[in-house]
């Protein structure tokens, strides 16, 4: 009985003192990996959609766009459920200017994939409502078969593709061309375009009245 | 202090991982495309060798035999997730060129086989030194297998064009970046380990004599 008791202390220690010790470490590197994803993977996935729409740039003219970018971004609190159980979640979002006009708005966005959530960003015109781009920027998808929705291949179908599309892979009879081997995977990326689209439509209005003159 | 020695350096040739156990092969084999995430990985792993290594070797008589796999891979766990934010907060292009492979060291054979093997039946201290010596082989290891790999399979090294620094025209082995050739230089640096092994063996032999 002894033994037992002993073994279970020993676990249930060694277990607390680790997960004490990954709670302080997270909390000491976390406002440091959120500012490396931002600068690393959401900004340059923002700025390879840009340049669906204002061209290609030069390095100088990319680093005025991504000074532009941090200076232009803001969070939409995002409800979800009522009363007491309701949450709130941030959603990152940018506006991009093209000829001293804001263009397009770029959420933020993200599907259940195979492997976990798919990070998107995606961004809509917002004279019409179309769609400008998508890419993907944190997945863990299987490497060389889910991880190909982040190919420009499947993802440039996504510019200029009409705001009224059905946002579900052609599969489930909507209007998304999906890899093939890769279901799940490109169902993330069109739930996640949907889900953008949502977010654009009811938050489009609050999202305009912040734009710096 | 020179059984610490010992320890160590017994790492770095003798039994150096992963061509001498032939344990820990799909990081070798995963990463090695380029000297840098050769020498990444392998600094990883040896952070968690030495953690994993110095706190089993202390809580080796506290330990129940019973539940000692459990509570190793807790630990090893722990140190990896450790690496993991560490390397996201600080080194971010290493991290994700590295990928999946940080968290796996969680699995990674050499590490739960020391633990097994050696730390679990050692005082803290050679425990420590044996995680150093069987980390920087490993490194070692990979920053050979990865310099081979980049060097003919991409014509880089640290991604500078080297052949063409010196008026060189060559042209790259694709396949020696992609899973084939990381056998292929594998299997060569093996064979090639055990011819040297020989030959120095013999020569050491003779001077005994």
């Amino acid at each position: 009985m002894g033994n037992y008791i002993k073994m279970i202390v020993v676990l249930v220690g060694i277990s607390l003192v680790s997960g004490l010790l990954l709670g302080g470490l997270n909390a000491v590197t976390q406002k440091d990996i959120e500012e490396n994803v931002l600068r690393f993977k959401k900004v340059p996935a923002v700025m390879d959609i840009c340049q669906g729409f204002l061209g290609e740039l030069s390095n100088a003219e990319k680093a005025e766009l991504e000074k532009d970018l941090l200076a232009n971004r803001g969070e939409i609190e995002v409800k979800t459920g009522e009363g007491e159980t309701a949450t709130v979640e941030k959603v990152l979002y940018f506006i991009v200017k093209k000829d001293g006009k804001p263009h397009s708005i770029i959420l933020e966005s993200s599907g259940q994939g195979y492997g976990g959530a798919v990070g998107t960003m995606v961004g809509f015109n917002i004279q019409t409502g179309d769609f400008t781009g998508l890419g993907v920027t944190t997945h863990a998808e299987t490497p060389g078969v889910g991880s190909r929705v982040t190919e420009a291949s499947f993802r440039s179908q996504f510019k200029g593709m009409k705001g009224d599309s059905t946002l579900k892979t052609k599969k489930d009879g909507g209007d998304i061309d999906a890899i093939s081997g890769a279901t799940y995977s490109s169902r993330a990326v069109a739930d996640s375009a949907a889900r953008a689209m949502e977010l654009f439509k009811a938050h489009k209005a609050d999202i305009m009245k912040t734009i710096k003159q | 202090m020179s059984q610490f020695v010992k320890e160590v350096t017994k790492g770095l040739w003798k039994d150096i991982p992963p061509f001498r156990f032939v344990l820990g092969l799909c990081p070798t084999l995963a990463v090695t495309t380029s000297v840098e995430n050769g020498i990444g990985m392998g600094l990883a792993a040896t952070f968690v060798l030495i953690g994993s290594n110095a706190i089993i070797s202390m809580m080796r008589k506290v330990i129940p035999d019973e539940v000692r796999v459990a509570s190793y891979i807790v630990i090893i766990a722990t140190f990896v997730v450790c690496v993991e934010m560490l390397m996201k907060a600080y080194f971010f292009s290493l991290s994700e060129s590295l990928g999946i492979f940080i968290p796996l060291i969680v699995v990674n054979c050499i590490i739960l086989g020391r633990a097994e093997a050696f730390a679990k039946k050692n005082p803290v201290m050679l425990s420590i030194a044996d995680g150093l010596g069987m980390g920087l082989g490993f490194t070692i290891s990979l920053t050979v297998l990865g310099f081979i790999r980049e060097l003919f399979g991409a014509g880089t090294v640290f991604g500078l064009d080297v052949f063409a620094l010196f008026n060189l025209n060559f042209e790259p082995f694709g396949i020696l970046q992609q899973a084939p050739g990381a056998f292929i230089a594998l299997g060569l640096m093996l064979g090639l380990m055990n011819v040297v092994g020989k030959i120095v063996d013999n020569i050491m032999a003779r001077r005994v004599v």
